[in-house]
């Protein structure tokens, strides 16, 4: 297979600004993956030591094999909402090897306003459980929540995707056979509840777990009844009386090994049916691709330099590489598995569609997972491209990205804009994972062209009203709010804010999200695909 | 020390000594400490920081670090080694050659330290080291020295000195050796520029700039005696040591006999050896060294007051322990042997295998042995200071080793020199003088013993090289090194065999790098 | 399953294949195949048989380097990553002539005819879709013709500049 040869002088000084601007963001990303890390406040955090319980990432690590990578999930969930009340949504969630088997992790932060379930935590509780359910991985939650966030209930409760579906995805995630299982490490209130209920095992810890349907005060409001949390629904009660609960634990500890010792027999095993080899480091560090991408992209470049910075021994084979060129298609392994690559290198034509709807065709007739590197502006507009049909080919590569039945992965590293992001694999497309870089930017349309265009309509309008059309000073003052918009609405951590993704991360760190992602996917068989009706 | 009486039953007699502190590193430290642990001795390596794990460090029965690299903070420090041997109860020190060995200041301490310099008396050693009171000492015993003038150090004195001598005339260093601040002058408007020059390069490395003159003998050979007397009196010499193959006026083959001396002239320069040495009251080993003309006139050169690094040839022809000699005799120990139960048999030679670039003038390589494997087998000998791993460094000597074969003759020698030579394997990143030996030891006029000091100017002064093409089998034995070795190999151009695994075997999950998002 | 080694001593590079075949080891270098039994001491000591002669001789290795003892002489072999050797095979018409890929406004041409470039300058900016497109040279060589002006509007596949044929192939064989 054909190695890429870097063009790139990363002694240049375009490669340090490049460096300087693409590191900085990287930093912000740490500085604010640490700020959301040190979960709720001084006070809560406190409290909720002084009850002998370990910190939510305590517990993950403990849960986790020794030294098991972690690949956490929507860490910025609830950046910039809340005001700010609830950083990481109040939930940790991701993918950790758990006894040798790569397990999905849904863990509760009760330091943040006691593990309530803002409507993002729903949407971050309801995004693992769906990662869970489409590449088949075992689910452990650790329980420690008050339930819905009663201020906001009609955003959390009613609706579809709302609270309800996490016991909906528990029943029919464990009627697939993937198991389910839960440790209740503090209050497990009212629909939390259910969370152990549904589980197919659940633990219990002795003196901080309870699981009840109504609590205390609302046993007091409804009954009279005086009683406290440990008698209504303790670890006693449940593992003891109601049979709620399977196991008692000591303590967060305990519980944790007990979870590792139900993995252990769960008689699952990982079949990964690819041909896999030994893997290899690329040929160039992935840390250069910091100084890769322009610092504006509105800068083109090649994304084969990003390639060469992701695959094993910087190998990629090109397909069609002569045609189409500003849609770059190839296999590459990553980690030694197999892997498609679709990445934007200008502007979509026709013939870029049909390259790709080709190359998709290749990669899930083979069962060959695909990635999809975005940084796309959109698809070729004017006269000549509308005319050969650009939209009817445009299509074709919707509908083969929608039908592929392989794993995908999607990963921003630039634009990502109007019907350029449904034909690589946007969110509506169900990529397995989608990761963002720091500098990326997802919108319906660039703020520039948003603005132009808007500023046409509101020019045509005012011509056919027959009054003055807006003098330059006019037009800058009616685009500004409009670019202000999308520029705080295209910002990435806008997005990660509301799952738009998968989560923010560190180019440095690109190779190794995705070696996870991807390995991660392969719990799943890759199914075999069917396409429907393609316009020709 | 604990003096145990000495019982019958004692298969081993008492060791000479105790325990002896070896004040000298590579090739000849090894080669003493060899000899000690033969004689029932224990022994004490000092080592410089470079040497840490360096072979001689290693085989000691105890080891004192004794300063940085450079040999002026280590190996030359006779205070800093006296005192380890102080210390460690050490009842003599042997200097080995280099170094502390012909330093009289060092032997006089050691002796006032009530400790056994292996060696000559430093008086003897003072008079031989001086080559102005050497050539006078000679002179007095009737011993041939090469004309030469050393009344003055004016340079008007010198001119009219050396049109006496007639030239071409050599300028040399009083405090000289090892061919430094050494000067050959062909006529006389020379001369003023070479004296200044040795001048200098003699303060520089000697610290004494004073010089003399000295005729140039023409197509000469060096040809030295080994000596070896005792406490009683007695004096034998042990034959010679032809070592006229020398390069930048260091020795790098040396053979016994020389295929010039005619049993005669043998017999006269033996004779003058032993008077030179009884001259000085000589005891312990030393080699007398003459400058012999084609006509075999033979002139005084100077006197090496200590083991030579040649001395294996003369050990192999012989049957003498040079080392284990020189221990006996400094015990006191009376010589076991007259000159007439002494003779030489066959034919011995060395070849010093250098770390250098015998292409750009010998300049010293250093680098790393990652694997040497020395040849073995009848008549061969290899001393040698180093192991795989060892590194040359600039800081010492680049001798790697001494390879020494012993024949039936002269051609036998060297046959088998060449297969040993063939079988010597020294890999890493430093050159060495192997291929330029060989090259030597296949030369006509070398198998045909017609050498002189002039030998490696006249017929290998533009040596090269081969620079023929890697052989195949070169190529075959590198891959198969890596398959035997199971070097991970790359598969050809891509993509190709196929793995038939289908188990996650390289599962990212499975490495414990422990990632978390953002680092930590 | 056949395992490649590449090898440079001096001027001479080759690649060597070798395939076990039972207890042997079947060794292709160029047009020539060897039928190779092999014993080691499993540091540096190779007994080898080749073709049915028998020969010592040691390895050693260094990082990339390759120290090889063989009848008396020492060779120093460097061993060659296939990884790492230029690839050619992409790019557009020939990697000679460079052509806008869409229709694009010449912002700026940074070369004229007859100079020299090197791989990876900018030859020409365009703007198109609100994006700059930097054309880079794909290669170093000459300038042979420019045919675009900043300021012009170029049409997508419109050759703009043209580089001229190296004389000795630059890539050269693999």
């Amino acid at each position: 297979m054909e190695i890429l040869d870097s063009r790139i002088d990363p002694e240049s000084p375009e490669f340090r600004t490049n460096a300087d601007h693409h590191r900085l963001l990287a930093e912000q990303l740490r500085e604010r993956l640490v700020t959301v890390r040190a979960g709720g406040s001084e006070r809560a955090r406190r409290r909720h030591a002084e009850q002998g319980k370990l910190f939510v990432r305590e517990r993950i690590d403990k849960l986790l094999d020794d030294g098991s990578p972690f690949l956490e999930l929507s860490p910025l969930a609830a950046w910039g909402l809340y005001d700010n009340d609830a950083p990481g949504a109040g939930m940790v969630t991701g993918i950790g090897r758990v006894s040798g088997r790569e397990c999905l992790i849904v863990a509760n932060d009760a330091t943040v306003k006691g593990g309530t379930y803002y409507p993002m935590t729903v949407k971050k509780h309801l995004r693992a459980q769906q990662i869970g359910l489409e590449n088949r991985l075992p689910c452990i939650y650790l329980v420690d929540s008050g339930g819905a966030f009663l201020p906001l209930q009609d955003e959390v409760f009613p609706d579809a995707d709302d609270f309800g579906r996490i016991f909906y995805n528990q029943a029919v995630m464990s009627a697939a056979g993937i198991p389910q299982l839960a440790a209740v490490m503090g209050s497990c209130t009212a629909g939390g509840a259910y969370v152990p209920a549904m589980s197919d095992e659940a633990v219990i810890v002795q003196g901080t777990g309870t699981i009840f349907l109504g609590g205390p005060p609302l046993v007091k409001a409804a009954t009279g009844e005086d009683v406290s949390a440990e008698e209504l629904g303790g670890a006693d009660v449940h593992t003891r009386l109601s049979g709620v609960a399977d196991h008692f634990a000591e303590n967060d500890a305990h519980a944790l090994q007990i979870l590792r010792d139900s993995v252990a027999m769960l008689n699952t095993r990982k079949r990964v049916e690819l041909d896999v080899q030994t893997p290899e480091e690329p040929l160039y560090d992935p840390a250069q691709l910091y100084g890769v991408a322009p610092a504006s992209f509105k800068i083109s470049y090649d994304v084969r330099e990003v390639i060469a910075r992701l695959t094993d021994g910087s190998r990629f084979g090109e397909f069609k590489a002569r045609y189409a060129p500003t849609l770059v298609c190839g296999f590459a392994r990553l980690g030694g598995y197999p892997v498609g690559i679709i990445a934007n290198n200008g502007v979509l034509f026709s013939e870029s569609a049909l390259k790709g709807t080709h190359f998709i065709e290749l990669c899930t007739a083979r069962r060959i997972p695909l990635l999809f590197l975005q940084n796309i502006t959109g698809f070729m507009v004017g006269k000549e491209y509308e005319h050969g049909g650009i939209a009817k080919d445009g299509a074709k590569l919707v509908h083969a990205v929608a039908n592929a039945r392989v794993p995908k992965i999607t990963l921003l590293i630039g634009g990502s804009f109007g019907a350029g992001n449904y034909g690589m694999c946007g969110r509506a497309y169900g990529p397995r994972f989608l990761f963002t870089w720091p500098n990326s930017r997802i919108s319906v349309m660039g703020g520039e062209q948003a603005a132009n265009v808007l500023l046409t309509v509101k020019q045509d309008q005012l011509a056919r009203q027959g009054k003055a059309l807006l003098d330059a000073a006019a037009q800058a003052a009616f685009r500004q709010p409009i670019l202000d918009k999308y520029e705080r609405e295209g910002d990435p951590y806008y997005a990660t804010a509301r799952l738009w993704d998968d989560g923010i991360i560190d180019p440095a760190e690109t190779r190794t999200v995705l070696k996870l992602a991807l390995s991660a996917c392969l719990n799943a068989p890759v199914e075999a695909t069917n396409y429907g009706v393609l316009r020709m | 020390m604990t003096n145990k009486p000495l019982s019958p039953t004692d298969g081993m007699p008492r060791p000479l000594f105790q325990k002896i502190l070896i004040a000298n590193r590579g090739e000849i430290a090894v080669r003493i400490i060899r000899a000690c642990q033969e004689m029932g001795i224990a022994t004490v390596a000092v080592y410089s920081e470079a040497d840490a794990e360096a072979l001689h460090t290693a085989l000691a029965d105890e080891a004192v670090c004794i300063g940085p690299p450079p040999p002026g903070a280590s190996y030359l420090r006779g205070d800093v080694i006296l005192d380890a041997a102080r210390r460690l109860g050490c009842d003599a020190v042997h200097p080995g050659y280099g170094f502390l060995a012909e330093n009289a200041d060092f032997a006089d301490a050691v002796a006032a330290a009530g400790i056994t310099f292996i060696g000559p008396s430093p008086q003897a050693m003072r008079i031989m080291g001086g080559k102005t009171s050497a050539r006078a000492a000679m002179q007095q015993a009737g011993v041939p020295v090469v004309p030469g003038y050393q009344a003055s150090e004016a340079d008007a004195d010198l001119h009219l000195a050396a049109a006496e001598i007639g030239y071409p005339v050599l300028v040399k260093a009083v405090a000289g050796g090892g061919g430094k601040g050494m000067r050959t002058v062909f006529e006389p408007k020379n001369l003023a520029a070479a004296l200044a020059s040795a001048r200098r390069e003699a303060l520089n490395a000697f610290g004494d700039a004073r010089i003399y003159l000295e005729k140039r003998i023409e197509q000469p050979r060096h040809i030295e005696f080994q000596i070896l007397a005792d406490a009683h009196g007695n004096i034998v010499h042990l034959f010679e040591r032809e070592c006229s193959v020398q390069r930048r006026h260091q020795k790098i083959i040396e053979e016994t006999p020389s295929p010039f001396l005619t049993r005669e002239l043998r017999a006269r320069m033996g004779e003058a050896a032993v008077a030179a040495a009884s001259a000085v009251n000589y005891v312990n080993a030393g080699t007398i060294e003459f400058l012999v003309d084609r006509a075999g006139n033979f002139y005084f050169l100077e006197m090496n007051t200590r083991l030579q690094v040649e001395h294996p040839i003369t050990e192999l022809a012989t049957g003498v322990d040079l080392v284990k000699a020189q221990i006996r005799v400094a015990a006191g120990e009376p010589l076991p042997y007259t000159q007439a139960a002494l003779s030489q048999r066959g034919h011995a030679m060395e070849c010093r295998i250098y770390a250098e670039d015998p292409s750009n003038d010998f300049l010293p390589a250093i680098g790393k042995v990652l694997r040497a494997a020395a040849p073995t087998g009848p008549g061969v000998r290899v001393d040698a200071g180093i192991a795989g791993g060892d590194e040359i460094t600039r800081h010492y000597d680049p001798m790697i080793a001494k390879l020494i074969v012993l024949g039936e003759d002269r051609n036998d020698a060297i046959s088998r020199m060449d297969w040993a030579l063939r079988h010597y394997v020294i890999l890493g990143d430093l050159m060495t003088n192997i291929p330029f030996l060989r090259d030597i030891m296949a030369h006509p006029a070398f198998a045909a013993g017609s050498i002189t000091t002039n030998f490696v100017d006249d017929y290998f002064g533009d040596w090269q090289p081969s620079t023929e093409e890697a052989p195949d089998l070169t190529f075959i034995a590198a891959a198969m090194y890596e398959i035997l070795n199971d070097a991970p190999a790359v598969t050809a151009q891509g993509a190709g065999g196929a793995s038939g695994e289908n188990d996650d075997v390289y599962s990212p999950w499975a490495q414990r790098t422990g990632f978390r998002m953002g680092g930590d | 399953m056949t395992r490649d080694f590449t090898y440079t001593a001096g001027d001479r590079t080759a690649t060597v294949a070798v395939e076990k075949q039972g207890d042997a080891y079947v060794v292709t270098l160029g047009a020539h195949t060897y039928r190779v039994h092999a014993l080691t001491d499993a540091r540096s000591r190779l007994d080898l048989n080749v073709d049915g002669r028998q020969t010592r001789a040691y390895v050693a290795a260094d990082g990339d380097a390759r120290y090889v003892g063989l009848d008396g002489a020492t060779w120093t072999l460097v061993k060659v990553d296939p990884r790492r050797r230029a690839q050619r095979g992409r790019g557009g018409a020939g990697d000679s002539t460079l052509a806008a890929v869409m229709p694009s406004l010449v912002l700026d041409v940074l070369v004229s005819q007859g100079d020299a470039v090197e791989k990876g300058d900018v030859l020409v900016l365009l703007e198109a879709m609100k994006m700059e497109i930097r054309l880079t040279a794909p290669r170093a060589g000459r300038v042979e013709a420019v045919n675009c002006r900043a300021g012009e509007v170029v049409q997508r596949g419109q050759m703009l500049v043209t580089l001229a044929q190296p004389t000795d192939p630059v890539n050269g064989q693999e």
